[in-house]
């Protein structure tokens, strides 16, 4: 199914949801933060509170957002633009592709197969981009597709296997990418 | 600005959330048995509302002991202040919210309160006027950038925090009177003035993108699981609202009704009665 409609159903569901009296209480502010620096992940309990307290909700929102934000603003003070300008070649040969056009992110796309079907993925920061990081990125492309997504290593790195249907070099030819804090 | 975080703004959907399970999944009942007699207002509209209003902040005061972790609960008691405007703002609506009463829904009465506390929580403050005139100079700053986007070939920024991290810049280049210092601070003047952020449907269609980041929940295949066990007519319903499949265009209510056998009211109702179902069924 439509995965933006289900969003939606979801998102109508959640909001008639009562809201159980202390639930905020139990994930406060430096909690939330070190789960979304990937320090600490949630336990399935606080994992079920999130989903089951609008309240808990509203407050991881809120610090998803404003960490997300201090990402990019530290992201512009250094000059670094979040969209990767690269075009595929219209008549693609299958062999390793490596997009170096943006002076801080460079992507890599390593074919696991000959006829081009599986492929692994590949993202650099430089060290200007990487030093400030926040956050986790992701890389997508301005038709919505997420590629990669995840904390970056010491190194600045972050990879992962191709799990979509379209092969990554047809969606080239159509759409651009970003990086974007995650 | 000293308020950026204050709880009247920054936390201000909580409160409302808070405002919104007190006033009505807790007491709401109360409320509404004494304000509407067979869908219509009572005389005495006082009495109806100052009971009410005792029972809340009963339970406020019980909420906002003096160890309780959150401060929101104390913030809310002195929204109830002000019951002459209360009175007027409930007998302003009084016959929409019984009318509404009698088909089981809620939503009038919530919108008269939610102005009502609105209303209150801006002269409790009395930071609206000046927040307001931030605001306009934020959204101007936001449509330059939608202009610059769309004329780089861009598109349109959608991303809330793209947005705030570009106001935020852009505030610190030009030097805007009274305007916020931290991305905190900007994000609460979404948080309160764009229609995109203020509604609970919009807060939580914008937060799960968060909760799916933090939570290993595979939500898709539960819905999924819990659609397929729901009534045959109320699962048409909500495929058909939601548009969870692709779905023919009708132009007049008549074709509608023709193809699917009850009108898009009914099957908004049906949808709408699906809901609490899923959500049961999906324990959340």
């Amino acid at each position: 199914m439509n995965r933006e409609a289900m969003q939606r159903l979801m998102a109508a569901i959640l909001t008639e949801q009562p809201e159980s009296a202390d639930a905020r209480m139990a994930l406060d502010e430096a909690r939330l933060r070190r789960a979304l620096s990937g320090e600490e992940p949630l336990s399935k309990a606080e994992q079920r509170l999130l989903w089951t307290s609008p309240a808990a909700r509203r407050h991881l929102s809120m610090l998803w957002d404003s960490q997300r934000a201090a990402q990019y603003l530290a992201w512009q003070r250094a000059g670094i633009t979040p969209q990767i300008a690269y075009m595929a070649a219209a008549d693609p040969v299958v062999q390793p592709v490596t997009i170096d056009t943006h002076p801080h992110f460079t992507i890599k796309l390593y074919p696991l197969d000959t006829d081009g079907k599986h492929w692994t993925i590949f993202l650099k920061l430089s060290d200007t981009a990487h030093q400030p990081l926040l956050t986790g990125v992701r890389l997508v492309d301005t038709g919505g597709l997420q590629w990669l997504a995840g904390p970056v290593d010491g190194d600045g790195e972050l990879s992962a296997d191709w799990t979509h249907r379209e092969p990554p070099l047809q969606r080239l030819h159509r759409y651009e990418l970003r990086v974007e804090p995650l | 600005m000293q308020d950026e975080r204050d709880l009247y703004r920054v936390q201000w959907p909580t409160l409302r959330r808070h405002l919104h399970h007190l006033c009505l999944e807790r007491h709401g009942s109360m409320l509404l048995d004494a304000l509407c007699a067979s869908g219509k207002p009572v005389c005495d509209l006082q009495t109806a509302v100052d009971s009410w209003r005792q029972s809340v902040l009963g339970e406020l005061a019980q909420r906002a002991r003096p160890t309780a972790a959150w401060p929101g609960w104390a913030a809310l008691m002195p929204l109830f202040g002000d019951s002459e405007h209360l009175y007027r703002a409930l007998a302003q609506q009084a016959d929409a919210i019984c009318q509404a009463d009698a088909s089981g829904k809620t939503d009038v009465l919530w919108n008269a309160l939610k102005e009502y506390f609105t209303a209150c929580r801006d002269k409790l403050d009395g930071a609206r006027p000046t927040r307001l005139q931030v605001w306009r100079r934020i959204d101007r700053i936001r449509h330059e950038l939608q202009r610059q986007q769309q004329h780089q070939g861009l598109g349109e920024c959608y991303d809330l925090a793209e947005l705030a991290a570009h106001v935020l810049s852009v505030i610190e280049q030009r030097t805007v009177k009274d305007a916020p210092t931290t991305v905190e601070g900007v994000l609460s003047y979404f948080y309160e003035f764009d229609r995109a952020y203020t509604e609970p449907y919009d807060e939580e269609l914008h937060g799960l993108e968060a909760v799916e980041e933090l939570t290993s929940n595979d939500w898709q295949r539960d819905l999924t699981r819990c659609l397929a066990a729901l009534p045959v007519d109320l699962r048409q319903a909500v495929e058909v609202c939601f548009t969870l499949c692709p779905q023919p265009v009708f132009h007049t209510d008549a074709e509608f009704s023709k193809h699917y056998g009850c009108s898009p009211r009914t099957m908004r109702d049906r949808a709408a009665r699906a809901l609490p179902l899923l959500r049961e069924a999906m324990d959340l």
